[in-house]
């Protein structure tokens, strides 16, 4: 395979079996340098075992991996410097004080960027001589994400880094994360399960689902490639195999609601067909149209 | 990677330091009590594996702390190559453990050396050391184990296991522990990586990672076989549990009375005297004697009994340096030192480490003494021939004392022992019919004109070190000469296979552990070399073996091996059987079918 300089991500076919559980199938994903990369997914989407494979913690079943162009299972200790990485736990030395894992990291890396540094913890309360296991979540994240754009990698990998912050300690984290100039030197992936985040701060939305590659462009085109009917439609309505391009159905007082995706002016037709007397179109937020994409596919049970 | 060990350091200080302060408190408080530094082996087994359960203990909490997926990705993605992060975390808990294990103990032979008159000779400063050691060794093992893939790194925990079988003495045990520390860091080195449960590609390595879990596999299927005596015991068929042993068998030999056995014996000689014999078995007392399994050895760490013995008349303890070769005394009651004791009235160094025997004697490998409280004397009674060692130290036996060296039954003058302080010499000599490493027990019974002796060798049988157990009965007459008077065969009572099933198993693992258990020992000369096993289990090894092989071969099919990889083990498993397939299959994990492809929608 080869890897192009512009993309930071390459994989090729890329799969992983657990047993009889296949959590990535046959991906082939390609994410340009630059710019923030949103990878949204339900849970068991992949995505965990996407940025394992990618960090070379855990060997593909199938298929190839590249990272900053370098085969994933082949990182050297400098490859690594030139990745960040931020997940959702915060794993951080509780035992030790705030200077000392600055300190600490500071000596491993050798191309540390004290002004990121300051620039982010600044946004939190957080004296150095604190240790970090009385840091609080919040402030965990925020030191952790300066420990990482301090760094000054290449590619940043932050997943889902926000989750169980409340909602000032989130709003924190994401404007210490767009506020920070070290954060516009480098190409971020950012995994989260908040859309208004997502919507926030990315530049690209990749959507995952069962270890496949469901979407991959801007979040405004995806949000436009899904359509909200509301309809009235006397009874039942059509049947709703027969709805091309449905994520979602509702009746609410009498109306039916539908969630499509791909649908144009057509489905109007579609739904005056069934005998709909009144049709209105309304566009979706982001949070809504990526939910009920996910929720499309979830499993339920075979009576269900 | 400095950095990483002085986190480390912060992060266990209050543990090492607590840790250090109970385990000094223990030691003292029973230092208060007793010597230390002359308690029984089984004492210094108890604390090696408390110690070992320590660094285990630490090893499996440091290391299972980052085994977590994101702890571990978190630990290794960093501009470090991973066995720099190893080092520095590992490190960290083997500086633990010298403050924990090694320090307080070091305290309380500086406390023992200068605040009190016991002895401490440079093997006891060695202890420290050792279990510090041991503690390492435990640490790495579960250091291993919890980094390891889980399905095969727990066998790391055998190799501090080897300690327990090792025949190497003083500065040679710590050989053994290092070797076992260098054989840990190197499984702890391979494991160590991002995905650790990946099958290592460098053959050594794999070589590396798969003997301990052969040899794991190897001894479970040993222990497995206690299964089937189990068997027998339900049913009621095993011997042991027959309240009428099998004649003519082991079990018969072991548990009979010292007049059965040579009966026993008697009863296969075809000497017109048996008769007589048996009425004399019948009159007299019969001397029993059980050979010696260890002798103590120069500068050894523990000690196979306290080296002291007491002068009760003149209220003073005397204790066997091993540095000065002689025994130091201290007053019981005001613990003031009272002087050296050498061999005779020169007071000459002892020839080896000296112990106190039973019937007032003090023996060692080479000679037997007796110490008179009056004099305040030791003096050399029995000193064996050049070459041969001390088995069975003097014991009356009829009118005359009985001594065993490694070759010869020896019978000194009893008059002489009592009422003088000479060096005494035999008056009869009967050679060994065996090695002492198999004889199990002596028994004698004085003659009118001499005596009459069976030799009976079993010990190793039901280990499949002596193949060929048998019982040699001889008289002995007042001029010395011997004459055999029966031999007779004893039987294994358990079935050839059972009983040799550690070598059909696999040949090659246990001349692995033999070799690993005599690693940097001396030749004992109480230690018998294992018989060669019968055609019949050779054949059955190699039954196993050609077993294995074609099983490999199946199931290598099933996993990711290269070419050569794949038929390197096969060839492997036929070499060495069994446990060899065992660590195939768990070394590595059946090939994931892989996916076929679908459509997507996107």
């Amino acid at each position: 395979m080869n890897a192009s300089n512009d993309d930071v991500i390459e994989t090729r076919a890329l799969s992983k079996r657990y047993g009889r559980k296949l959590a990535l199938d046959n991906l082939d994903l390609r994410i340009p340098r630059g710019r923030v990369h949103a990878i949204v997914g339900a849970n068991g989407a992949g995505k965990s075992t996407l940025f394992r494979i990618l960090l070379g913690f855990m060997p593909p079943s199938a298929g190839e991996a590249r990272i900053l162009g370098k085969d994933s299972q082949q990182l050297t200790p400098q490859d690594r410097a030139r990745i960040g990485f931020v997940n959702e736990e915060h794993t951080l030395p509780n035992w030790m004080r705030v200077a000392q894992v600055t300190a600490m990291q500071k000596h491993q890396y050798a191309r540390w960027n004290q002004q990121a540094f300051d620039g982010v913890i600044g946004h939190y309360h957080v004296l150095p001589e604190q240790k970090v296991g009385q840091l609080s979540r919040g402030e965990r994240a925020g030191f952790n994400l300066a420990l990482a754009l301090a760094q000054r990698p290449e590619l940043l990998v932050l997943d889902e880094p926000t989750l169980g912050l409340d909602v000032v300690a989130k709003r924190a984290f994401l404007e210490s994360l767009l506020y920070s100039n070290a954060a516009d030197d480098c190409t971020v992936i950012y995994c989260s399960h908040q859309m208004e985040e997502i919507e926030r701060v990315a530049d690209n939305l990749i959507i995952l689902e069962r270890g496949q590659l469901k979407n991959m462009s801007a979040p405004e085109d995806f949000t436009a490639r899904v359509s909200h009917w509301v309809a009235d439609v006397p009874f039942k309505g059509p049947e709703l195999h027969s709805v091309p391009g449905l994520l979602e159905v509702q009746r609410l007082d009498g109306l039916h609601h539908y969630l499509v995706l791909d649908q144009d002016a057509g489905f109007e037709r579609f739904l005056r067909a069934s005998g709909a007397r009144n049709v209105q179109s309304m566009p979706v937020s982001l949070d809504r149209a990526v939910n009920a994409f996910l929720a499309k596919n979830h499993a339920a049970p075979a009576a269900a | 990677m400095i950095d990483l060990f002085k986190g480390e350091l912060l992060r266990f200080r209050l543990w090492a330091l607590v840790a250090a302060v109970i385990n000094l408190v223990a030691l003292g408080f029973m230092s208060r009590l007793v010597d230390l530094a002359q308690q029984p082996l089984v004492v210094y087994q108890v604390a090696s594996m408390v110690y070992a359960v320590a660094g285990a203990l630490l090893g499996l909490f440091q290391m299972g702390s980052y085994r977590k997926p994101n702890q571990w990705l978190n630990l290794l993605h960093r501009p470090l190559h991973r066995l720099r992060i190893a080092g520095a975390l590992t490190a960290a808990g083997v500086v633990v453990l010298l403050v924990a294990v090694a320090l307080p103990i070091a305290l309380v032979a500086v406390y023992q050396e200068s605040l009190t008159p016991r002895v401490v000779d440079m093997r006891h400063w060695l202890l420290p050391i050792a279990a510090w050691l041991i503690a390492v060794s435990g640490y790495l093992a579960g250091a291993y184990a919890m980094v390891g893939d889980r399905r095969y790194a727990f066998t790391g925990f055998l190799l501090p296991n080897l300690f327990m079988y090792s025949q190497a003495s003083g500065v040679a045990m710590l050989g053994v522990h290092l070797f076992a520390i260098a054989f840990l860091v190197v499984l702890l080195a391979i494991a160590f990586k991002p995905d650790p449960a990946a099958p290592s590609r460098n053959p050594l390595a794999v070589l590396a990672v798969a003997l301990p879990v052969q040899v794991g596999a190897y001894f479970l299927a040993w222990m497995l076989g206690y299964g089937v005596e189990l068997g027998w015991t339900v049913s009621g068929t095993h011997p042991l549990g027959m309240p009428v042993p099998p004649k003519g068998g082991y079990i018969e030999a072991d548990r009979a009375e010292g007049k059965d056995m040579l009966l026993l014996g008697i009863d296969a000689s075809r000497s017109p005297e048996a008769a007589l014999w048996r009425e004399q078995v019948a009159l007299s007392d019969v001397h029993t004697r059980y050979p010696l399994r260890n002798l103590p050895v120069r500068n050894t760490l523990t000690n196979p009994a306290p080296m002291e013995f007491d002068d009760g008349e003149n209220s003073v303890r005397w204790v066997f340096s091993h540095d000065r070769m002689r025994f130091v005394g201290y007053g019981t009651l005001d613990k003031r030192a009272r002087g050296e004791l050498g061999v005779g009235e020169t007071r000459a160094a002892f020839p080896a480490p000296t112990l106190q025997y039973a019937a007032g004697f003090l023996f060692n490998a080479n000679a037997a003494y007796q110490y008179d409280a009056g004099q305040q004397r030791i003096f050399e009674r029995i000193r064996l021939p050049r070459g041969e060692v001390m088995a069975s130290p003097p014991e009356p036996a009829g009118d005359n004392v009985l001594v065993l060296s490694d070759r010869a039954a020896y019978f000194y003058p009893g008059r002489e022992a009592v009422n003088g302080l000479d060096l005494l010499q035999p008056l009869l000599r009967v050679p060994m019919p065996g090695h002492v490493g198999n004889l199990s027990r002596v028994d004698a019974i004085e003659l009118l004109d001499g005596y009459l002796v069976s030799f009976t060798y079993t010990w190793g049988v039901w280990s499949g070190e002596l193949q060929q157990p048998f019982q040699q009965l001889v008289r002995v007459d007042d001029a010395g000469k011997v004459h055999e008077v029966a031999r007779r065969a004893i039987n294994i009572d358990l079935p050839s296979a059972y009983t040799n099933r550690n070598t059909w198993l696999s040949p090659v693992i246990r001349a692995l552990c033999l070799g690993a258990r005599n690693l940097f020992a001396a030749n004992d000369p109480l230690k018998a070399k294992p018989e060669r096993v019968p055609p019949s289990v050779l054949w059955l090894a190699a039954a196993c073996c050609l077993l294995s092989l074609l099983a490999a071969i199946w199931v290598s099919g099933r996993q990711v091996h290269s070419t050569r990889g794949r038929w390197a083990w096969v060839v492997l498993c036929g070499v060495l059987g069994l446990p060899a397939l065992a660590s195939l299959w768990l070394l590595y994990p059946r090939r994931e079918p892989l996916p076929v492809a679908s459509p997507t929608l996107a």
